[in-house]
C-alpha cells in the first residue's frame, strides 16, 4: 500500500491564446498516489482537473514540473522514449463520454482488442476475440455483447466497453476523467461498484475526476479539491468531508443535493468567491 | 490595435508571397510541358507554307522566334520579358498576345460571370426548397433531375441544345457571341449568351445546390432548432434566420473556391458553341502550340485559381466566429508526445 | 389550485425500421398553476419525450397514439404547427439539457433573446423596435441573473461558461411570460455547485413569475430542493405520482425505492452502493404485465401477467403497483425516511 506509484511536483500547465497572453490552467499542483489507492479530484469545470489528468497521460506537456512514474520522469523525453511502451500500456485514460471516445462504427470486440493488436501484446487467453470476451466479463457484461456496435448499447454498456478496454492492456494506474457524468444514477451506482471492486479484489490504482461530491465520497481513499488551476484542499475522504480547511471545499460541500426534501428547502448553499476571502 | 494591424500584414505577406511563388512555379510547368508537348509550332506561324521549307530555312525562323535555345534558356528570357510586361506576340495572330487577350477576355468574363452570379444565387434557393420538401415530392424531384444534369458531360449538352434550339427550331443562334456585324446590339449578345449560360448553370448548380441542402439538413437537426422552435419562431424563419445563417460561411467560401471550376466549364462550352473567349482560345492555343499566347492564357487562369482559394479561404476564417474560436483554441492543442 | 396543463392518457409512438417504439404509454398527469413538478426516470423511460411532446417539438416520425393535452382548459392535442406557433413561447417554453448546443453558435446572445423578445411582443422585423427590445432583453439578462449584461450581451455562446449559457437559455424563455415553463434535465449538464445556482434561480424565477414548471431529471436528489411533487417514470409510464414528502418519505414504488437506494446519500458505509438489477425493456414490444417485473425483487406472480392500476394512497399520492392491492403482502419500504445521518449544512 505504500508505494508510490505517481508523483506529481510542482506541476504547471499553461495554454498559449496568443504570443502574447496564456491561460494558467494548471498552477504549482503537487500531490502522491500511492499504489492500489483511489485518489478523487473534485472542481468545477475549468479548474483544471482535465488538463492534469492529461499531463498525467503525457497528452500534453506541462510547462514546468515534473511527473514521476515509479520514479521515471514521463516528462523527460529520453526517459519518457526509452520506458515508452511501458508507460503506454501500464496508464490508461477513461474518458467521459463514451458515445464520441469510442467510434461508433467498430464491434465492440475491436474496439476491446485494438489496443492489443496495436502493442502487438500475446494475451494469455489464445486470440484477440478470447481475450475480449474475458475483459467483458471482468467489467460484468456477457459475451452475447461482443458484436455489437455502440449505438445498440446503453450509455452505461458503452462506459464498461471503455473501461473494459483500458483494461484489455492490464494497467496499474487507470485515470478515470469525469467516467459517470453523463449516465444514469443507477448505472453510475455500477459503474462506482465497477471501480470499487477492480481496487479491491485485483489491486488496480485511480485517479477518479469528478465533480460528483457524494460518488468521490463513497468511492475514494484521498480526495483533492481544485480550484481554479491550484490544488486547495488535498485530504483523506473522511477528514475532509467531516472537516473541510478551505472554504471553497465547504461550498463544494454545501452544494451536494440530498433526497430530502424539507432540509433541502431550508438549506442555505454558499457561493465562494475567491476574490472576497 | 497595433498588435492586430502587425498581425493582419504578416498575415497578408505570407499570403502574397505564397501567391508568387504558385505562380512562378505554374508558369515553369506550363513552360516545360507545352515544350515537351509533340507538334509544330511553325506551323502557327507560317501555316503550310512549313511543310516546303528547305532545313535552312526551318532553322532560320525557329532561330528568329526562338526555338532553338535550350528550354531553360527560353524560360529566363520570357519569364525576363514578362516581367517587364511584354509576354511576346502570338505566333497565329501576329500581335501583342496581351492584344489577342484583351479582345475576348470581355467576353469569357460575360460568360462566366453571369454563370456564376445565377449559380451562386440559384443553388441555395434549389437548396432551401429540397430541405423545406425535405424526402416529400419536390425534394426528390429535385433531387434526381440534379444528379442527371450534374451527370451529362457538358459538350454533348451543348450539341443537344444546338440541336434543338437552332438547328431543328431556329430560335436561337448557336455559335458566335453575336451576329456578325453586330458586336454592340445588346439584343443579338443576349441571344447567343443564352445557350452556352443555360449549360453552364445546368451542369454546375445540382453540385452546389445540394452541398446547401445537405449542410442545410445538417443544421435542421442541430439542437438549436429546437430552441428556435420553443421561442415561436415559424419554420421559414427557423429555415432563413438560423439554418441558412449557418451555412452562409462555408457555402460563400467554397463558391469563392469554386470559380475556377465554374471557368473551367464555360472554356468547354465556348469551345464548343464557338464563342470567341479565352476558353476557345486556350483551346487553340494549344492545339497549335501558340507558346506564348498558351503560357498567358494558363498564368491569367492560374492568378484566378489561386486567387480565389485565398479569397475563400480568407473568408471562411473570418466570417464564422466558430472558426476564431477554432484558432485561438489551435494554441491548445499543445504538443503530444 | 387550478389546473394548468392537463394531460390525459396520452400515448406516444415513434414508428422506426425494427417497429413502433411505445415512448410513452398511457400517462394522465395534471400540472397545478404555481408549482413545480418533477418529473423523474432513467434515460429512455419517455420523460423527455412526453415534455417535447406538450410543446410537440418531435420529430416527424413520432405521433400521439390516443389521449389529449390540455392547456387551460383547451385541447391542444390536435393543433397544428401555425396554432402551436402562437402558443409556444408565451403559454409555455422550454430549457434544455445542453446549453451550448441549443444556443445558435453564430449568433450573438443579445440578438438571440432579442429575437424571443420581439416574436412575443410582435415587434419582429418592426423599425424603431430594437431600443425597447434591447431594453427587454436587458432586463431578461437581469432577471436571470447575469452580471454585466450590456457587456455580455454581444458575447457568442462559446464565449460563456456552461452556467451562463444555460441562463441565457432561462432568459429566452422567459421572453414571453410563459405560464409553463419545460425544464429537460437543465442541470445535468452543469457541475454540482451551478447545478445549484440554477435550481435555486429557477424556484426563484417560478415564484416571482408565478409560473408552473415541469423539471425533468434523472436525479432524484438533485431535484429534491425545489419540487413540490415528484412524478417517477418507468417505462414509458408514471409509476409513482405524489407531494415531494409523500415520495421521498413514503415511497410506494419498488422502482422508486430502487432510484433512492442507488443515491450514495443511502448507502454510506456500506460495501457496495445499491443498483436495480438488470435493463429497462424495450419499448419496441413491451412486457404485457408491470414493465418493472423482472428487476423487481418484491414481484408478484400478477405483475407478470396484469398491468397494475394506479392505486391510491392519499389524495395526493399514487402508485402503479400490485403491492397495494389488499391482497398483496405487506413489504415494509427497504428506503424512505429522512436520510439517517446528513451531514451539518454550511
Amino acid at each position: 500500500m505504500s508505494e508510490i506509484l505517481i508523483d506529481v511536483q510542482n506541476v504547471t500547465h499553461h495554454f498559449k491564446l496568443n504570443r502574447k497572453t496564456a491561460i494558467c490552467a494548471v498552477d504549482q499542483v503537487s500531490f502522491q498516489i500511492k499504489k492500489g489507492e483511489i485518489l478523487g479530484l473534485v472542481g468545477e469545470s475549468g479548474a483544471g482537473k482535465s488538463t492534469l489528468a492529461r499531463c498525467i497521460m503525457n497528452l500534453y506537456q506541462p510547462t514546468a514540473g515534473r511527473i514521476l512514474y515509479k520514479g521515471i520522469d514521463t516528462c523527460d523525453r529520453r526517459q519518457f522514449k526509452e520506458h515508452k511502451k511501458m508507460l503506454q500500456t501500464k496508464r490508461q485514460l477513461i474518458f467521459q463520454d463514451s458515445t464520441s471516445s469510442i467510434n461508433q462504427r467498430m464491434k465492440a470486440v475491436d474496439i476491446i482488442a485494438e489496443p492489443l493488436r496495436i502493442n502487438h501484446v500475446h494475451t494469455p487467453r489464445g486470440s484477440a476475440r478470447a481475450e475480449a470476451e474475458f475483459q467483458l466479463h471482468y467489467v460484468g457484461m456477457d459475451a452475447g455483447c461482443l458484436d455489437k456496435y455502440p449505438p445498440e448499447l446503453s450509455g452505461g454498456e458503452r462506459q464498461r466497453i471503455a473501461i473494459a478496454r483500458a483494461l484489455s492492456m492490464e494497467p496499474e494506474l487507470l485515470v478515470a476523467d469525469e467516467p459517470i457524468a453523463s449516465l444514469d444514477v443507477s448505472i453510475q451506482a455500477q459503474i462506482i461498484n465497477l471501480f470499487k471492486h477492480l481496487q479491491k479484489e485485483h489491486g488496480f490504482t485511480f485517479l477518479f475526476i469528478s465533480h460528483d461530491l457524494a460518488m468521490v465520497e463513497y468511492l475514494c481513499d484521498r480526495v483533492g479539491v481544485m480550484y481554479q488551476g491550484r490544488l486547495v484542499e488535498l485530504a483523506p475522504t473522511r477528514d475532509l468531508f467531516s472537516n473541510p480547511q478551505h472554504p471553497y471545499t465547504r461550498t463544494l460541500l454545501s452544494a451536494i443535493p440530498l433526497p430530502d426534501p424539507k432540509r433541502e428547502r431550508n438549506r442555505r448553499k454558499g457561493v465562494y468567491d475567491a476574490q472576497k476571502s | 490595435m497595433m498588435h492586430r494591424r502587425a498581425e493582419l500584414l504578416i498575415y497578408c505577406i505570407k499570403k502574397i508571397l505564397s501567391f508568387v511563388i504558385s505562380i512562378v512555379f505554374l508558369s515553369l510547368v506550363v513552360f516545360y510541358i507545352s515544350r515537351w508537348a509533340p507538334g509544330d509550332p511553325l506551323v502557327s506561324y507560317y501555316g503550310d507554307r512549313v511543310e516546303k521549307m528547305s532545313p535552312e530555312e526551318r532553322e532560320w525562323a525557329e532561330e528568329r522566334l526562338g526555338l532553338n535555345d535550350p528550354v531553360y534558356v527560353q524560360y529566363i528570357r520570357w519569364a525576363q520579358n514578362a516581367l517587364h510586361g511584354s509576354f511576346g506576340i502570338s505566333y497565329k495572330y501576329k500581335t501583342d498576345v496581351t492584344e489577342v487577350i484583351g479582345g475576348r477576355i470581355g467576353n469569357t468574363l460575360l460568360l462566366g460571370g453571369i454563370g456564376f452570379l445565377l449559380i451562386f444565387l440559384l443553388a441555395p434557393v434549389v437548396g432551401i426548397l429540397c430541405v423545406w420538401y425535405e424526402n416529400k415530392l419536390p425534394d426528390k424531384m429535385i433531387s434526381r433531375v440534379g444528379t442527371i444534369s450534374s451527370c451529362i458531360p457538358e459538350f454533348w449538352f451543348s450539341l443537344v441544345l444546338i440541336l434543338v434550339f437552332s438547328v431543328i427550331f431556329k430560335i436561337l443562334p448557336g455559335s458566335g457571341a453575336y451576329d456578325i456585324g453586330k458586336s454592340n446590339d445588346v439584343l443579338s449578345r443576349i441571344r447567343h449568351l443564352i445557350l452556352p449560360l443555360a449549360v453552364v448553370v445546368i451542369s454546375h448548380i445540382w453540385y452546389y445546390a445540394y452541398m446547401v441542402r445537405n449542410k442545410l439538413l445538417e443544421e435542421v437537426r442541430a439542437d438549436y432548432v429546437l430552441l428556435a422552435k420553443a421561442k415561436g419562431l415559424s419554420r421559414s424563419r427557423i429555415l432563413l434566420g438560423h439554418c441558412l445563417r449557418n451555412v452562409m460561411p462555408s457555402y460563400i467560401s467554397i463558391m469563392a473556391i469554386s470559380i475556377p471550376h465554374i471557368l473551367g466549364g464555360t472554356y468547354i462550352v465556348e469551345t464548343v458553341f464557338s464563342y470567341p473567349g479565352i476558353g476557345t482560345l486556350a483551346y487553340e492555343s494549344a492545339r497549335y502550340k501558340d507558346y506564348n499566347l498558351l503560357m498567358l492564357v494558363c498564368i491569367l487562369s492560374g492568378v484566378v485559381v489561386i486567387f480565389c482559394n485565398i479569397i475563400g479561404q480568407a473568408i471562411n476564417e473570418r466570417i464564422d466566429p466558430r472558426i476564431k474560436a477554432e484558432k485561438t483554441g489551435e494554441a491548445l492543442e499543445v504538443e503530444v508526445l | 389550485m387550478k389546473d394548468l396543463l392537463e394531460v390525459r392518457n396520452l400515448s406516444i409512438s415513434f414508428d422506426t425500421r425494427r417497429g413502433e417504439i411505445q415512448a410513452v404509454r398511457d400517462v394522465s398527469f395534471n400540472l397545478h398553476s404555481g408549482e413545480i413538478l418533477a418529473l423523474v426516470g432513467e434515460s429512455g423511460c419517455g420523460k423527455s419525450v412526453l415534455c417535447k411532446s406538450i410543446m410537440k417539438l418531435l420529430h416527424g416520425n413520432s405521433r400521439i397514439k390516443s389521449g389529449n393535452i390540455i392547456v387551460d382548459g383547451e385541447d391542444i392535442t390536435g393543433y397544428c404547427e401555425r396554432d402551436m406557433q402562437k402558443l409556444r413561447g408565451n403559454v409555455f417554453s422550454m430549457i434544455f439539457q445542453d446549453p451550448m448546443t441549443v444556443l445558435n453558435p453564430t449568433i450573438t446572445v443579445g440578438k438571440q433573446i432579442g429575437e424571443a423578445v420581439s416574436i412575443q411582443t410582435g415587434l419582429y422585423g418592426k423599425r424603431r423596435a430594437s431600443v425597447k427590445v434591447h431594453e427587454r432583453v436587458i432586463e431578461l439578462m437581469k432577471q436571470v441573473k447575469i452580471d454585466h449584461p450590456e457587456e455580455r450581451y454581444f458575447s457568442y455562446p462559446h464565449e460563456l461558461s456552461g452556467g451562463m449559457r444555460q441562463r441565457i437559455v432561462m432568459a429566452i424563455a422567459l421572453a414571453g411570460n410563459p405560464k409553463i415553463l419545460l425544464a429537460d434535465e437543465p442541470t445535468t449538464a452543469l457541475d454540482v455547485t451551478i447545478q445549484s445556482q440554477i435550481l435555486e434561480l429557477l424556484k426563484e424565477i417560478q415564484k416571482n413569475n408565478k409560473m408552473s414548471v415541469i423539471l425533468v431529471s434523472h436525479d432524484l436528489g438533485a431535484v429534491a430542493s425545489v419540487a413540490d411533487r415528484v412524478a417517477v417514470m418507468y417505462a414509458g409510464k408514471i409509476v409513482e405520482i405524489g407531494t415531494a414528502e409523500e415520495v421521498y418519505y413514503d415511497p410506494r414504488h419498488p422502482y422508486t425505492w430502487g432510484l433512492l437506494r442507488s443515491l450514495p446519500a443511502f448507502s454510506k458505509g456500506r460495501d457496495e452502493l445499491y443498483t436495480i438489477p438488470g435493463m429497462p425493456p424495450t419499448l419496441i414490444n413491451p412486457p404485457m404485465g408491470d414493465a418493472f417485473a423482472c428487476r423487481n425483487e418484491y414481484a408478484l406472480e400478477i405483475d407478470y401477467k396484469e398491468m397494475p392500476p394506479m392505486f391510491r394512497i392519499t389524495d395526493t399520492h399514487y402508485a402503479a403497483t400490485w403491492l397495494l392491492h389488499e391482497q398483496a403482502p405487506k413489504i415494509v419500504s427497504p428506503v424512505g425516511g429522512m436520510v439517517s445521518d446528513v451531514r451539518n449544512s454550511y
